[in-house]
């Protein structure tokens, strides 16, 4: 450490000094790992919902529109403790039985710590909120009063219910039936008697092909996952659910990834208007960590930063002096550039149901031939492909642009075309571009700004034999 | 060993120091609790395979200090302050020398703050942190050269309210 970090080190550290666990840490890791059950999901594929295709396929019921007023659900957790059983096997007393003392025997596995030191207590009898039949057998909701004992308030003050210690929970259970024909807990988690609930939903079945799907009176939507335009931000459509007694079972369509589902109250423009979806992994993958994404489909362009079309030009056009920000000898774009693209990437607006972003590793960013500023990377939502993001910028308003689908292996993954004729951003790192209209000129490496007109683009890779790639 | 293998204990001994490093990657002492709380989770689930649990730990709060991961039921985070700017009027007669570090500390990008901590506070080489970062030697070049050059600006500027005592190899608490 030189003379110049030890002195931002000590401050670092005197920072830090009175940063202490807080005191309910293991009592959270151990509610969290309930929680990332929940949100550990593997990756099948995409067609139609049968029971959508019965109630009308394809036709749009709403589509996710930009960020509205968040509505929040009448029904508490508390309210479900109080409602009778639903679903189309709720008058099997023997299989109420069965579910109830398939509860009773694993709940410490999921609510608590494995091994019966379950730092939550029943304050209750559990009830049976829900059983189903499912076409993977009877599947059902268990629900009970708890007690979670957090013995003071976190440091932060952030956590909920903090002023009231033990405090009272509803641990919600959901059961299903195994591969070998038994009942089995999937999974739980304790909720706060005040959580505003629009339903619960959760995938059962070996290959969590159905979605049960219990409302709290609310007419509920299923989305498959989200579609990408040609031009434009990816979008939603929510089909509705044919819930009867506020009940349904979805067939999930087999090729789509379970993490990009959503099911959601209409107009869905929140993320507090969704409900969430229990996904349960997979016998072989329980008990492991997975991947959130599974897969990064970014281009993996680490630090690079190309300028265009010169570094004059691009200053004058985002009104910074330095656009590269060289410090020590090392450069970064401007802070101005990355957030300006960030506000266009930003993943609460454009798919407030995302379980997850990525950002883009690099900067393409300047100056268009009008003069106005643009920055442009690749952005990713959950587990789908990576696409391109960008902002122009003139005179501190700021509009985005949606490229298309990047593909890291193509021989020239970024072709984007600037609105109002301001022509064509091409990028493939580490190969010399040129471009064709009414002949070929030379466009440097790397990246290029090219001119509406430019028809084609000869990508030469480093060592490598040209391909010629058509715009348009 | 307890009958969970040993993890309670290790929660325990360990959180205290992990929350720090999560602070310091972060700026933010809920955010920080909260990535804790998803690593100890993810943790728990692979308890009895886990042979270096530290490790594992602060290598996945680096990676998710870095990509900002949503969850359906957290509240969005408050974007971070724009760069603090310690120029004109004296901003330590306003607030504290710490506060304006944590400002500079919470306005450098995710990736300037882990190149830091990495490299300055936790001391690896810039080989083992371009592996935790998932990155080039070169850009942990870049990023931390960036992120400590704007992070000494201001603790040059509050060095008098703040006191610093640079003493090589000084350290207020064991912290690995």
């Amino acid at each position: 450490v030189t003379d110049e970090a030890r002195t931002v080190v000590a401050a670092l550290h005197r920072l830090s000094d009175d940063v202490a666990e807080p005191p309910t840490v293991l009592t959270d890791a151990y509610r969290r790992a309930g929680q990332l059950r929940r949100r550990q999901r593997g990756v099948l594929a995409a067609v139609l919902v049968l029971a959508l295709t019965a109630a009308g396929a394809g036709a749009q019921w709403f589509a996710s529109t930009r960020p509205g007023p968040d509505r929040t659900a009448a029904v508490t957790a508390a309210d479900l403790l109080t409602q009778p059983t639903r679903g189309d096997l709720a008058g099997d007393a023997g299989l109420r039985a069965r579910i109830i003392t398939v509860w009773r025997d694993n709940r410490n596995m999921f609510v608590g710590p494995a091994g019966g030191n379950s730092l939550y207590t029943r304050a209750g009898a559990p009830s049976v909120l829900l059983a189903q039949q499912t076409p993977a057998g009877p599947a059902a909701i268990v629900v009970e009063r708890a007690t979670l004992t957090t013995p003071e308030p976190t440091l932060s003050g952030k956590r909920m219910d903090t002023s009231d210690s033990p405090r009272q929970v509803v641990a919600i259970g959901y059961v299903a039936t195994g591969t070998d024909g038994a009942l089995t807990v999937l999974d739980a988690e304790p909720a706060n008697l005040t959580e505003p609930l629009h339903g619960l939903a959760f995938l059962v079945g070996a290959d969590r092909s159905s979605l049960v799907v219990m409302s709290e009176g609310d007419p509920l939507g299923f989305s498959s996952g989200r579609v990408y335009p040609a031009a434009g931000p990816p979008t939603r459509t929510f089909s509705p659910i044919p819930l009867n007694d506020g009940v349904a079972v979805v067939a999930v369509p087999p090729g789509a990834d379970r993490t990009a589902l959503a099911v959601a109250v209409s107009p869905a423009t929140s993320y507090k208007d969704g409900v969430d979806i229990l996904n349960p992994p997979p016998p072989a993958t329980r008990g492991k960590v997975v991947q959130v994404p599974a897969r990064d489909s970014r281009l993996q362009w680490d630090g690079q930063l190309w300028v265009l079309p010169d570094d004059q030009a691009a200053e004058a056009a985002w009104g910074v002096p330095n656009l590269r920000q060289t410090t020590h000898g090392m450069t970064d774009a401007a802070d101005k550039v990355v957030e300006a693209w960030r506000r266009a990437f930003d993943a609460e607006r454009v798919d407030p149901f995302a379980d997850s972003s990525s950002e883009t590793l690099w900067y393409a960013y300047g100056a268009l031939p009008d003069g106005r500023a643009f920055v442009v990377g690749d952005g990713q939502l959950g587990n789908d492909p990576s696409y391109l993001y960008g902002a122009i910028v003139d005179h501190g308003t700021q509009s985005t642009i949606y490229g298309g689908r990047v593909d890291p292996t193509a021989p020239l993954p970024v072709k984007l075309r600037f609105p109002d004729g301001q022509g064509w951003l091409v990028a493939a790192k580490g190969a010399t571009l040129a471009y064709l209209t009414d002949t070929w000129h030379d466009a440097g490496s790397n990246a290029a700004l090219l001119p509406a007109g430019a028809t084609r683009v000869r990508v030469t890779p480093a060592g490598g034999q040209p391909t010629v790639v058509p715009l348009g | 060993v307890t009958a969970d293998g040993g993890f309670e204990e290790f929660v325990r001994s360990r959180s205290g120091a992990l929350v720090r490093f999560g602070f310091l990657l972060t700026g933010d002492r809920g955010v920080a609790e909260d990535l804790l709380q998803e690593v100890l989770a993810a943790l728990y689930l692979r308890w009895r395979r886990t042979d270096a649990p530290e490790a594992y730990a602060r290598k996945a709060l680096v990676n998710r200090s870095i990509n900002h991961w949503r969850s359906r039921r957290r509240r969005p985070e408050s974007p971070l302050p724009e760069r603090f700017d310690v120029a004109g009027p004296d901003p330590t007669e306003r607030i504290g020398g710490n506060e304006l570090v944590l400002r500079a500390l919470r306005a450098l990008p995710a990736r300037q703050r882990a190149a830091v901590v990495l490299r300055y506070v936790e001391d690896l080489s810039e080989a083992d942190t371009a592996r935790l970062m998932r990155c080039s030697v070169g850009t942990v070049k870049s990023n931390a050269a960036r992120g400590l050059a704007r992070l000494r600006e201001v603790v040059d500027a509050t060095g008098e309210t703040f006191k610093v005592t640079a003493v090589a190899g000084q350290r207020g608490r064991e912290r690995d």
